[in-house]
Protein backbone atom coordinates (compact mmCIF):
# COMPACT_ATOMS: atom_id res chain seq x y z
CA UNK A 1 0.00 0.00 0.00
CA UNK A 2 1.43 3.70 -1.01
CA UNK A 3 0.95 6.82 1.37
CA UNK A 4 1.60 10.47 0.69
CA UNK A 5 2.94 13.12 3.55
CA UNK A 6 2.02 16.26 3.14
CA UNK A 7 3.01 19.23 4.81
CA UNK A 8 0.94 22.44 4.94
CA UNK A 9 1.99 25.89 6.34
CA UNK A 10 -1.47 27.82 6.53
CA UNK A 11 -1.62 31.47 5.32
CA UNK A 12 -2.03 33.62 8.12
CA UNK A 13 -3.43 36.24 6.43
CA UNK A 14 -5.88 34.52 4.70
CA UNK A 15 -9.22 36.17 6.11
CA UNK A 16 -10.86 32.76 6.49
CA UNK A 17 -8.08 31.13 7.76
CA UNK A 18 -8.94 31.16 11.24
CA UNK A 19 -12.35 30.15 11.17
CA UNK A 20 -11.21 26.68 8.62
CA UNK A 21 -8.87 25.65 11.61
CA UNK A 22 -11.29 26.20 14.92
CA UNK A 23 -14.08 24.59 12.77
CA UNK A 24 -12.68 20.96 12.00
CA UNK A 25 -15.64 20.02 9.99
CA UNK A 26 -14.37 22.73 7.21
CA UNK A 27 -10.91 21.37 7.83
CA UNK A 28 -11.97 17.63 7.38
CA UNK A 29 -13.85 19.40 4.01
CA UNK A 30 -11.01 21.17 2.50
CA UNK A 31 -8.37 18.74 3.14
CA UNK A 32 -10.88 16.11 1.24
CA UNK A 33 -9.95 18.05 -1.73
CA UNK A 34 -6.72 16.09 -1.98
CA UNK A 35 -8.64 12.74 -2.62
CA UNK A 36 -9.84 11.74 -5.00
CA UNK A 37 -13.77 11.84 -6.28
CA UNK A 38 -16.37 9.48 -5.77
CA UNK A 39 -15.01 7.15 -2.64
CA UNK A 40 -17.98 5.45 -1.78
CA UNK A 41 -20.39 4.83 1.58
CA UNK A 42 -16.92 5.32 3.78
CA UNK A 43 -14.71 8.30 1.74
CA UNK A 44 -12.45 8.86 5.22
CA UNK A 45 -11.25 5.34 5.41
CA UNK A 46 -11.44 5.00 1.52
CA UNK A 47 -8.98 8.12 0.94
CA UNK A 48 -6.61 7.11 3.87
CA UNK A 49 -6.98 10.46 4.95
CA UNK A 50 -5.25 11.71 8.47
CA UNK A 51 -4.04 14.65 9.58
CA UNK A 52 -2.80 16.65 12.51
CA UNK A 53 -2.66 20.01 13.15
CA UNK A 54 1.11 21.38 14.63
CA UNK A 55 1.72 24.42 16.20
CA UNK A 56 5.54 25.45 15.42
CA UNK A 57 7.18 29.22 16.78
CA UNK A 58 6.51 29.95 13.01
CA UNK A 59 2.75 29.22 12.76
CA UNK A 60 0.32 26.17 12.40
CA UNK A 61 1.26 23.49 10.04
CA UNK A 62 -1.13 20.79 8.40
CA UNK A 63 0.38 17.41 8.65
CA UNK A 64 -1.69 15.14 6.25
CA UNK A 65 -1.54 11.71 4.87
CA UNK A 66 -2.98 10.50 2.10
CA UNK A 67 -2.87 6.90 0.45
CA UNK A 68 -3.08 8.47 -2.89
CA UNK A 69 -0.92 10.59 -4.49
CA UNK A 70 -2.68 14.60 -3.09
CA UNK A 71 -4.17 16.48 -5.62
CA UNK A 72 -2.94 20.30 -4.28
CA UNK A 73 -4.47 21.83 -6.92
CA UNK A 74 -7.34 21.33 -5.43
CA UNK A 75 -7.21 23.24 -2.29
CA UNK A 76 -8.95 26.71 -2.01
CA UNK A 77 -6.89 29.29 -3.34
CA UNK A 78 -4.78 30.79 -0.72
CA UNK A 79 -5.20 28.19 2.17
CA UNK A 80 -1.62 27.85 2.27
CA UNK A 81 1.31 29.34 2.30
CA UNK A 82 3.17 26.51 1.61
CA UNK A 83 2.83 23.16 0.51
CA UNK A 84 5.42 19.94 0.50
CA UNK A 85 4.69 16.78 -0.13
CA UNK A 86 6.85 13.55 0.11
CA UNK A 87 6.04 9.99 -0.61
CA UNK A 88 5.70 7.94 2.38
CA UNK A 89 6.16 4.44 0.74
CA UNK A 90 9.75 4.06 1.10
CA UNK A 91 9.24 4.57 5.15
CA UNK A 92 6.89 1.60 5.18
CA UNK A 93 8.47 -0.50 3.11
CA UNK A 94 11.76 -0.28 5.34
CA UNK A 95 10.18 -0.46 8.52
CA UNK A 96 11.60 -3.31 10.28
CA UNK A 97 11.11 -5.27 13.38
CA UNK A 98 13.69 -4.13 16.30
CA UNK A 99 14.43 -0.49 15.00
CA UNK A 100 14.03 2.40 17.86
CA UNK A 101 11.29 5.47 16.95
CA UNK A 102 10.77 8.42 17.41
CA UNK A 103 6.76 8.68 17.75
CA UNK A 104 4.15 11.22 18.00
CA UNK A 105 0.64 11.22 17.82
CA UNK A 106 -2.47 13.29 18.41
CA UNK A 107 -5.31 11.28 19.94
CA UNK A 108 -8.51 10.55 21.09
CA UNK A 109 -8.40 8.89 24.48
CA UNK A 110 -12.03 7.43 24.74
CA UNK A 111 -13.94 4.68 25.76
CA UNK A 112 -17.60 3.55 26.44
CA UNK A 113 -19.00 3.28 29.14
CA UNK A 114 -19.74 -0.50 29.67
CA UNK A 115 -22.59 -2.30 31.77
CA UNK A 116 -20.98 -2.19 35.10
CA UNK A 117 -21.70 1.64 35.03
CA UNK A 118 -23.99 2.71 38.40
CA UNK A 119 -25.31 5.82 36.45
CA UNK A 120 -27.92 4.17 34.11
CA UNK A 121 -27.93 7.25 32.04
CA UNK A 122 -24.03 7.10 31.24
CA UNK A 123 -24.21 3.67 29.46
CA UNK A 124 -23.17 3.85 26.16
CA UNK A 125 -21.37 7.06 26.25
CA UNK A 126 -18.27 7.75 25.36
CA UNK A 127 -15.56 9.07 28.31
CA UNK A 128 -12.33 10.79 27.93
CA UNK A 129 -9.58 9.10 29.65
CA UNK A 130 -7.08 11.36 30.86
CA UNK A 131 -3.66 10.85 33.27
CA UNK A 132 -2.48 8.04 33.77
CA UNK A 133 -6.02 6.16 32.64
CA UNK A 134 -4.88 8.21 29.43
CA UNK A 135 -1.21 6.88 29.46
CA UNK A 136 -2.42 3.22 30.07
CA UNK A 137 -4.90 3.87 26.55
CA UNK A 138 -2.14 4.62 24.63
CA UNK A 139 -0.16 2.38 25.81
CA UNK A 140 -2.46 -0.30 25.05
CA UNK A 141 -3.60 1.05 21.49
CA UNK A 142 0.60 1.14 21.22
CA UNK A 143 1.40 -2.44 21.77
CA UNK A 144 -1.51 -4.15 20.19
CA UNK A 145 -0.05 -2.21 16.97
CA UNK A 146 3.44 -3.40 16.99
CA UNK A 147 5.20 -0.55 19.18
CA UNK A 148 6.56 -0.82 22.66
CA UNK A 149 7.07 2.61 24.26
CA UNK A 150 10.11 3.47 26.30
CA UNK A 151 9.07 6.84 27.05
CA UNK A 152 5.87 8.95 26.78
CA UNK A 153 4.84 12.54 27.48
CA UNK A 154 1.35 12.89 28.00
CA UNK A 155 0.20 16.67 26.73
CA UNK A 156 -4.02 17.62 26.51
CA UNK A 157 -4.64 19.53 23.43
CA UNK A 158 -8.00 21.74 23.44
CA UNK A 159 -11.08 20.33 22.52
CA UNK A 160 -11.83 20.09 19.03
CA UNK A 161 -14.99 21.84 17.89
CA UNK A 162 -17.23 19.50 15.00
CA UNK A 163 -20.19 21.91 14.43
CA UNK A 164 -21.54 21.14 18.01
CA UNK A 165 -19.97 18.30 19.03
CA UNK A 166 -16.23 18.42 20.93
CA UNK A 167 -13.78 15.76 20.56
CA UNK A 168 -10.78 15.64 22.99
CA UNK A 169 -7.86 15.49 21.98
CA UNK A 170 -4.35 14.27 23.71
CA UNK A 171 -1.20 14.24 22.42
CA UNK A 172 1.68 11.28 23.12
CA UNK A 173 5.07 11.58 22.58
CA UNK A 174 8.40 9.26 22.95
CA UNK A 175 10.45 7.26 22.14
CA UNK A 176 10.03 3.55 21.54
CA UNK A 177 10.85 -0.16 19.40
CA UNK A 178 8.89 -1.82 16.71
CA UNK A 179 8.02 -5.17 18.12
CA UNK A 180 5.76 -5.72 14.71
CA UNK A 181 6.59 -4.09 11.63
CA UNK A 182 3.56 -5.15 9.64
CA UNK A 183 1.06 -4.38 12.54
CA UNK A 184 2.81 -0.87 13.28
CA UNK A 185 2.58 -0.27 9.17
CA UNK A 186 -1.32 -1.23 8.75
CA UNK A 187 -1.81 1.28 11.84
CA UNK A 188 0.08 4.31 10.55
CA UNK A 189 -2.04 4.10 7.28
CA UNK A 190 -5.64 3.17 9.11
CA UNK A 191 -4.86 5.43 12.09
CA UNK A 192 -4.96 4.57 15.44
CA UNK A 193 -8.31 5.53 18.14
CA UNK A 194 -11.55 7.64 17.27
CA UNK A 195 -12.41 10.93 15.59
CA UNK A 196 -9.70 10.34 12.67
CA UNK A 197 -11.68 12.92 10.49
CA UNK A 198 -11.26 15.69 12.87
CA UNK A 199 -7.24 15.48 12.85
CA UNK A 200 -6.76 12.82 15.75
CA UNK A 201 -4.98 9.21 15.15
CA UNK A 202 -2.33 9.98 12.85
CA UNK A 203 0.91 8.31 14.02
CA UNK A 204 4.25 9.97 12.78
CA UNK A 205 7.81 8.07 13.47
CA UNK A 206 11.31 9.39 13.03
CA UNK A 207 14.84 7.98 13.86
CA UNK A 208 15.71 7.88 17.60
CA UNK A 209 18.73 7.53 19.00
CA UNK A 210 19.47 4.10 20.77
CA UNK A 211 18.83 4.03 24.51
CA UNK A 212 22.19 3.41 26.36
CA UNK B 1 42.77 63.57 19.58
CA UNK B 2 39.34 62.10 21.09
CA UNK B 3 40.20 59.67 24.09
CA UNK B 4 39.18 56.28 23.88
CA UNK B 5 35.80 55.36 25.69
CA UNK B 6 35.30 51.78 25.08
CA UNK B 7 36.63 48.47 23.40
CA UNK B 8 34.15 46.57 20.95
CA UNK B 9 35.00 42.82 20.46
CA UNK B 10 33.06 41.18 17.90
CA UNK B 11 33.28 37.34 16.51
CA UNK B 12 32.17 34.91 13.87
CA UNK B 13 32.41 31.72 15.31
CA UNK B 14 31.13 28.24 13.61
CA UNK B 15 30.44 26.11 16.47
CA UNK B 16 29.74 22.67 15.47
CA UNK B 17 26.91 19.91 16.61
CA UNK B 18 26.34 20.73 20.42
CA UNK B 19 24.53 22.11 23.09
CA UNK B 20 26.38 24.22 25.02
CA UNK B 21 23.72 26.25 27.32
CA UNK B 22 20.45 24.06 27.60
CA UNK B 23 16.96 25.47 28.92
CA UNK B 24 15.00 23.88 31.41
CA UNK B 25 13.87 21.18 28.78
CA UNK B 26 17.25 20.50 27.92
CA UNK B 27 17.11 21.76 24.51
CA UNK B 28 19.48 24.13 23.51
CA UNK B 29 18.25 28.07 24.42
CA UNK B 30 16.45 29.67 21.68
CA UNK B 31 15.82 33.57 20.64
CA UNK B 32 13.35 34.52 17.72
CA UNK B 33 15.07 37.26 16.04
CA UNK B 34 14.22 38.39 12.47
CA UNK B 35 10.95 36.53 12.08
CA UNK B 36 12.79 33.18 12.85
CA UNK B 37 13.91 30.93 15.32
CA UNK B 38 17.78 31.03 15.84
CA UNK B 39 19.97 29.41 18.71
CA UNK B 40 21.56 31.56 21.60
CA UNK B 41 23.99 30.99 23.79
CA UNK B 42 22.79 32.91 27.09
CA UNK B 43 25.07 35.78 28.22
CA UNK B 44 25.69 34.79 31.79
CA UNK B 45 26.70 31.21 30.70
CA UNK B 46 29.41 32.57 28.91
CA UNK B 47 30.34 35.07 31.11
CA UNK B 48 31.03 32.13 33.89
CA UNK B 49 33.63 30.80 31.67
CA UNK B 50 35.31 33.72 30.67
CA UNK B 51 35.16 35.09 34.52
CA UNK B 52 36.65 31.67 35.22
CA UNK B 53 39.39 32.50 32.94
CA UNK B 54 40.28 35.73 33.79
CA UNK B 55 40.62 34.43 37.22
CA UNK B 56 42.97 31.50 36.21
CA UNK B 57 45.44 34.08 33.85
CA UNK B 58 45.42 36.51 37.11
CA UNK B 59 45.37 33.95 39.93
CA UNK B 60 42.97 35.99 41.39
CA UNK B 61 40.13 33.70 42.17
CA UNK B 62 36.46 34.74 43.50
CA UNK B 63 33.74 32.95 45.10
CA UNK B 64 30.12 32.97 44.26
CA UNK B 65 28.52 31.33 47.38
CA UNK B 66 25.82 30.74 50.13
CA UNK B 67 27.89 28.18 51.59
CA UNK B 68 30.66 30.87 53.89
CA UNK B 69 29.09 29.14 57.49
CA UNK B 70 30.48 26.26 55.89
CA UNK B 71 33.54 27.66 54.34
CA UNK B 72 34.56 29.04 57.95
CA UNK B 73 33.94 26.44 59.94
CA UNK B 74 35.77 24.08 57.30
CA UNK B 75 38.65 26.30 57.46
CA UNK B 76 38.18 26.41 61.00
CA UNK B 77 38.11 22.51 61.72
CA UNK B 78 41.42 22.28 59.57
CA UNK B 79 43.43 24.67 62.52
CA UNK B 80 42.08 22.04 64.95
CA UNK B 81 39.14 23.34 66.22
CA UNK B 82 36.22 21.24 67.63
CA UNK B 83 33.90 20.60 65.24
CA UNK B 84 30.66 22.65 67.12
CA UNK B 85 32.93 25.80 67.95
CA UNK B 86 33.68 25.97 63.85
CA UNK B 87 30.11 25.84 63.28
CA UNK B 88 29.01 28.32 66.05
CA UNK B 89 31.70 30.68 64.84
CA UNK B 90 30.92 29.89 60.79
CA UNK B 91 27.07 31.09 62.10
CA UNK B 92 28.51 33.92 63.31
CA UNK B 93 30.46 35.25 60.74
CA UNK B 94 26.92 35.59 58.68
CA UNK B 95 25.25 36.51 62.04
CA UNK B 96 27.32 39.64 62.02
CA UNK B 97 27.84 40.82 58.35
CA UNK B 98 24.80 42.89 58.15
CA UNK B 99 20.87 43.31 58.80
CA UNK B 100 19.98 42.15 55.36
CA UNK B 101 22.06 39.31 55.48
CA UNK B 102 20.30 36.36 57.38
CA UNK B 103 20.89 32.70 57.47
CA UNK B 104 18.26 29.94 56.24
CA UNK B 105 18.11 26.63 56.39
CA UNK B 106 18.58 24.50 52.73
CA UNK B 107 19.92 21.16 51.77
CA UNK B 108 22.69 20.26 50.05
CA UNK B 109 23.70 17.29 47.30
CA UNK B 110 23.19 14.65 49.71
CA UNK B 111 20.05 16.05 51.09
CA UNK B 112 21.49 17.11 54.31
CA UNK B 113 20.37 20.31 56.06
CA UNK B 114 22.71 22.99 56.06
CA UNK B 115 23.33 26.56 56.78
CA UNK B 116 23.20 29.31 54.08
CA UNK B 117 23.10 32.96 53.68
CA UNK B 118 19.89 34.32 52.05
CA UNK B 119 21.89 36.57 49.67
CA UNK B 120 24.40 34.84 47.01
CA UNK B 121 27.49 36.45 48.41
CA UNK B 122 30.61 36.99 45.78
CA UNK B 123 34.07 38.02 46.96
CA UNK B 124 37.30 37.19 46.54
CA UNK B 125 39.19 33.81 47.59
CA UNK B 126 41.29 35.10 50.25
CA UNK B 127 38.55 36.85 51.52
CA UNK B 128 37.54 33.27 53.36
CA UNK B 129 40.59 33.29 54.77
CA UNK B 130 40.14 36.84 56.14
CA UNK B 131 36.26 35.77 57.70
CA UNK B 132 37.89 32.81 59.45
CA UNK B 133 40.64 35.14 60.83
CA UNK B 134 38.16 37.33 62.52
CA UNK B 135 36.09 34.31 63.65
CA UNK B 136 39.70 32.96 65.49
CA UNK B 137 40.37 36.09 67.07
CA UNK B 138 36.58 36.20 68.83
CA UNK B 139 36.00 32.30 69.81
CA UNK B 140 35.51 33.03 73.37
CA UNK B 141 32.58 35.50 72.38
CA UNK B 142 31.83 33.25 70.02
CA UNK B 143 31.18 29.83 72.02
CA UNK B 144 29.57 32.05 74.56
CA UNK B 145 26.78 33.80 72.21
CA UNK B 146 26.05 30.65 70.12
CA UNK B 147 25.64 28.48 73.49
CA UNK B 148 22.51 31.27 74.28
CA UNK B 149 18.92 30.19 72.63
CA UNK B 150 18.62 30.19 68.48
CA UNK B 151 16.30 32.96 68.94
CA UNK B 152 18.49 34.86 71.51
CA UNK B 153 21.25 34.78 69.62
CA UNK B 154 23.04 37.99 67.93
CA UNK B 155 26.52 39.06 65.84
CA UNK B 156 29.12 39.49 68.70
CA UNK B 157 31.77 39.83 65.95
CA UNK B 158 33.01 43.06 64.34
CA UNK B 159 30.20 44.06 61.64
CA UNK B 160 32.28 46.65 59.71
CA UNK B 161 35.29 44.42 59.51
CA UNK B 162 32.85 41.25 58.02
CA UNK B 163 31.74 43.89 55.82
CA UNK B 164 34.70 45.27 54.75
CA UNK B 165 36.20 41.79 53.61
CA UNK B 166 32.24 41.13 51.81
CA UNK B 167 32.66 44.32 50.06
CA UNK B 168 36.28 43.90 48.81
CA UNK B 169 36.54 43.43 45.40
CA UNK B 170 38.89 41.72 42.92
CA UNK B 171 39.93 41.92 39.25
CA UNK B 172 36.51 40.16 38.09
CA UNK B 173 34.52 42.04 40.42
CA UNK B 174 35.70 45.20 39.11
CA UNK B 175 35.18 44.30 35.43
CA UNK B 176 31.51 42.25 36.03
CA UNK B 177 30.27 44.07 38.54
CA UNK B 178 28.79 42.92 41.74
CA UNK B 179 25.24 43.31 42.80
CA UNK B 180 24.74 43.09 46.78
CA UNK B 181 21.93 45.45 47.61
CA UNK B 182 22.20 43.83 51.41
CA UNK B 183 25.33 45.71 52.06
CA UNK B 184 25.53 48.89 51.82
CA UNK B 185 28.67 50.07 49.51
CA UNK B 186 29.33 46.62 48.25
CA UNK B 187 27.47 46.67 44.75
CA UNK B 188 29.77 47.50 42.04
CA UNK B 189 28.78 48.64 38.71
CA UNK B 190 29.80 46.13 35.99
CA UNK B 191 32.20 47.95 32.98
CA UNK B 192 31.84 44.59 30.64
CA UNK B 193 28.60 44.20 29.06
CA UNK B 194 28.19 40.69 27.03
CA UNK B 195 25.51 39.63 24.22
CA UNK B 196 23.61 36.65 24.34
CA UNK B 197 24.86 34.60 21.36
CA UNK B 198 23.12 33.64 18.64
CA UNK B 199 23.28 32.25 15.41
CA UNK B 200 23.11 34.71 12.15
CA UNK B 201 20.78 31.95 10.50
CA UNK B 202 17.59 30.29 11.41
CA UNK B 203 18.38 26.77 13.38
CA UNK B 204 15.16 24.13 14.37
CA UNK B 205 15.07 22.28 17.53
CA UNK B 206 11.80 21.10 17.30
CA UNK B 207 11.34 17.78 16.26
CA UNK B 208 10.38 18.32 12.68
CA UNK B 209 8.46 14.39 11.76
CA UNK B 210 7.90 15.90 8.05
CA UNK B 211 11.84 16.02 7.51
CA UNK B 212 12.30 13.31 9.12
CA UNK B 213 10.66 11.22 6.74
CA UNK B 214 14.01 11.05 5.06
CA UNK B 215 16.54 10.19 7.67
CA UNK B 216 13.92 6.82 8.32
CA UNK B 217 13.90 5.80 4.92
CA UNK B 218 17.83 5.82 5.38
CA UNK B 219 17.83 4.83 8.52
CA UNK B 220 15.40 2.20 9.95
CA UNK B 221 16.52 -0.09 7.40
CA UNK B 222 19.40 -1.60 10.08
CA UNK B 223 17.45 -2.58 12.92
CA UNK B 224 19.17 -1.22 16.08
CA UNK B 225 21.77 1.16 14.47
CA UNK B 226 22.76 4.55 16.15
CA UNK B 227 21.38 7.77 15.46
CA UNK B 228 21.23 11.50 16.59
CA UNK B 229 18.99 12.95 18.67
CA UNK B 230 18.09 15.81 17.01
CA UNK B 231 16.02 17.56 19.19
CA UNK B 232 18.29 17.88 21.75
CA UNK B 233 21.29 19.42 19.76
CA UNK B 234 22.08 22.38 17.05
CA UNK B 235 24.92 23.66 14.67
CA UNK B 236 25.55 26.65 13.20
CA UNK B 237 27.53 30.34 12.88
CA UNK B 238 26.98 32.71 16.21
CA UNK B 239 27.71 36.47 16.48
CA UNK B 240 28.87 37.15 19.67
CA UNK B 241 29.71 40.96 21.05
CA UNK B 242 30.91 42.41 24.54
CA UNK B 243 31.94 45.92 25.07
CA UNK B 244 34.28 47.22 27.65
CA UNK B 245 33.40 50.73 29.41
CA UNK B 246 37.02 52.33 29.75
CA UNK B 247 36.15 54.81 32.11
CA UNK B 248 33.95 52.35 34.24
CA UNK B 249 36.84 50.48 34.91
CA UNK B 250 38.87 52.94 35.78
CA UNK B 251 36.17 54.23 38.25
CA UNK B 252 36.33 50.60 39.53
CA UNK B 253 39.94 50.29 40.04
CA UNK B 254 40.44 53.80 41.14
CA UNK B 255 42.81 55.33 37.89
CA UNK B 256 45.36 51.85 38.53
CA UNK B 257 45.83 52.27 34.41
CA UNK B 258 48.65 48.74 34.73
CA UNK B 259 45.62 46.49 36.44
CA UNK B 260 42.99 48.02 33.73
CA UNK B 261 45.66 47.05 31.08
CA UNK B 262 45.94 44.17 32.16
CA UNK B 263 42.35 43.36 32.85
CA UNK B 264 41.55 44.34 29.20
CA UNK B 265 43.47 42.13 27.46
CA UNK B 266 42.61 39.15 30.18
CA UNK B 267 39.43 39.70 29.43
CA UNK B 268 39.39 39.97 25.16
CA UNK B 269 41.72 36.63 25.13
CA UNK B 270 39.18 34.75 27.20
CA UNK B 271 36.44 36.12 24.96
CA UNK B 272 38.03 34.32 22.22
CA UNK B 273 38.95 31.61 23.40
CA UNK B 274 36.89 30.32 26.20
CA UNK B 275 33.66 27.88 25.43
CA UNK B 276 30.40 27.26 27.74
CA UNK B 277 31.03 24.06 28.59
CA UNK B 278 27.52 22.72 28.53
CA UNK B 279 27.35 19.04 26.82
CA UNK B 280 31.36 19.43 25.79
CA UNK B 281 32.29 15.97 26.44
CA UNK B 282 29.66 14.60 24.18
CA UNK B 283 29.96 17.00 21.60
CA UNK B 284 33.74 18.53 21.82
CA UNK B 285 32.82 21.72 20.06
CA UNK B 286 35.98 22.80 20.65
CA UNK B 287 35.99 25.72 17.73
CA UNK B 288 37.62 28.98 17.62
CA UNK B 289 36.37 32.20 16.31
CA UNK B 290 36.95 32.24 12.59
CA UNK B 291 36.57 36.39 13.02
CA UNK B 292 37.37 38.32 15.70
CA UNK B 293 36.92 42.38 15.64
CA UNK B 294 37.93 45.10 17.52
CA UNK B 295 37.50 48.76 17.74
CA UNK B 296 38.28 51.20 20.22
CA UNK B 297 36.04 53.93 20.08
CA UNK B 298 35.37 57.45 21.52
CA UNK B 299 31.46 58.24 21.66
CA UNK B 300 29.60 54.83 22.21
CA UNK B 301 29.60 51.29 21.85
CA UNK B 302 28.38 49.89 18.66
CA UNK B 303 26.79 45.68 18.46
CA UNK B 304 26.65 44.93 14.85
CA UNK B 305 23.76 42.26 15.73
CA UNK B 306 21.59 44.35 13.42
CA UNK B 307 23.60 42.72 10.13
CA UNK B 308 22.00 39.25 10.91
CA UNK B 309 18.05 40.72 11.53
CA UNK B 310 17.78 39.46 7.97
CA UNK B 311 18.44 35.44 8.39
CA UNK B 312 21.90 34.49 6.17
CA UNK B 313 20.73 31.85 3.85
CA UNK B 314 23.08 28.96 3.21
CA UNK B 315 25.43 29.72 0.21
CA UNK B 316 28.71 27.49 0.59
CA UNK B 317 27.77 27.46 4.14
CA UNK B 318 26.38 30.47 6.80
CA UNK B 319 29.98 31.45 7.30
CA UNK B 320 31.12 33.28 4.14
CA UNK B 321 27.61 35.06 3.87
CA UNK B 322 27.93 36.32 7.27
CA UNK B 323 31.19 37.47 6.63
CA UNK B 324 29.57 39.45 4.04
CA UNK B 325 27.22 40.87 5.97
CA UNK B 326 29.13 41.92 8.98
CA UNK B 327 31.21 43.71 6.65
CA UNK B 328 28.55 45.65 4.71
CA UNK B 329 27.01 46.44 8.17
CA UNK B 330 29.66 47.76 9.97
CA UNK B 331 31.22 50.26 6.87
CA UNK B 332 27.56 51.68 6.48
CA UNK B 333 26.97 52.12 10.13
CA UNK B 334 30.67 53.46 11.25
CA UNK B 335 29.93 56.16 8.32
CA UNK B 336 26.81 57.07 9.66
CA UNK B 337 28.56 57.66 13.39
CA UNK B 338 31.03 59.29 11.87
CA UNK B 339 34.10 57.78 10.88
CA UNK B 340 36.23 59.70 13.20
CA UNK B 341 34.66 57.87 16.14
CA UNK B 342 36.27 54.68 15.58
CA UNK B 343 39.73 55.48 17.10
CA UNK B 344 41.42 52.28 15.98
CA UNK B 345 40.16 48.91 14.62
CA UNK B 346 41.28 45.26 13.48
CA UNK B 347 40.41 41.84 13.01
CA UNK B 348 42.29 38.32 12.65
CA UNK B 349 40.58 35.96 10.12
CA UNK B 350 40.68 32.25 10.09
CA UNK B 351 40.67 30.61 6.24
CA UNK B 352 40.31 33.39 3.94
CA UNK B 353 42.02 36.31 3.31
CA UNK B 354 42.37 39.43 5.11
CA UNK B 355 39.41 42.28 4.83
CA UNK B 356 39.99 45.75 4.30
CA UNK B 357 37.09 46.94 5.74
CA UNK B 358 37.24 45.79 10.00
CA UNK B 359 40.89 47.90 10.32
CA UNK B 360 43.99 46.12 10.07
CA UNK B 361 44.70 42.55 9.87
CA UNK B 362 46.72 40.51 12.51
CA UNK B 363 48.16 37.17 12.25
CA UNK B 364 47.04 35.83 15.83
CA UNK B 365 44.30 36.15 18.99
CA UNK B 366 47.14 37.66 20.43
CA UNK B 367 48.49 40.20 18.03
CA UNK B 368 44.78 41.48 17.82
CA UNK B 369 44.66 42.19 21.28
CA UNK B 370 47.78 43.31 22.31
CA UNK B 371 47.42 46.10 19.80
CA UNK B 372 43.79 46.95 20.61
CA UNK B 373 44.93 47.43 24.09
CA UNK B 374 48.02 49.51 23.05
CA UNK B 375 45.11 51.51 21.30
CA UNK B 376 43.01 52.16 24.12
CA UNK B 377 45.67 52.97 27.14
CA UNK B 378 49.00 53.53 24.74
CA UNK B 379 51.88 51.81 24.18
CA UNK B 380 53.40 49.94 27.41
CA UNK B 381 55.96 52.04 28.59
CA UNK B 382 58.43 49.60 30.06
Amino acid sequence: MNAWLTQITLNQRHPGIAKQITDANRLHQELMFLAPDDLGERPRSAAGLLYRLEETPAGVKILVQTHTQPRLDRLTNGFAATIVTRELTPLLKNLSTGAHVRYRIAANPTQRVGNSTTDPRRKGKLTVLTGERGELWWLARATTNGLHPFSLTQSRLPDICAGKTRHAATRFDGVGVVTDADLLRQAILNGIGRAKSYGCGLLSLGPAQRPE
Amino acid sequence: MSTPRFIDIHALQTVPFSNLNRDDQGAPKTVVFGGVERTRISSQSWKRVIRHEVERVLGDPAVRTRRVVRGVAERLEKQGWPKEEAEAAGRQVARSAGSGIKLERSKDEQDEEVLTTSVLLYLPEAGMEELTAIAAEHRDAVVVEEAKPEKKRKGVLPGAAIAEVLGRRNGTINLFGRMLAELPGANVDGAVQLAHAFTTHSTSVEYDFFSAVDDVEQELGIPGSGHINTAMFSAGTFYRYANIDLRGLDANLGKDTAAARELVKTFLDAFITKLPTGKANATAPASVPDLVHVAVRADRPLSLATAFEAPVQPAEGHLAPSLDKIVAYAESVNTLLGADQRLWSGHTIAGRDKLTQLGDHHASFADLTTAAVAAAYGRESA
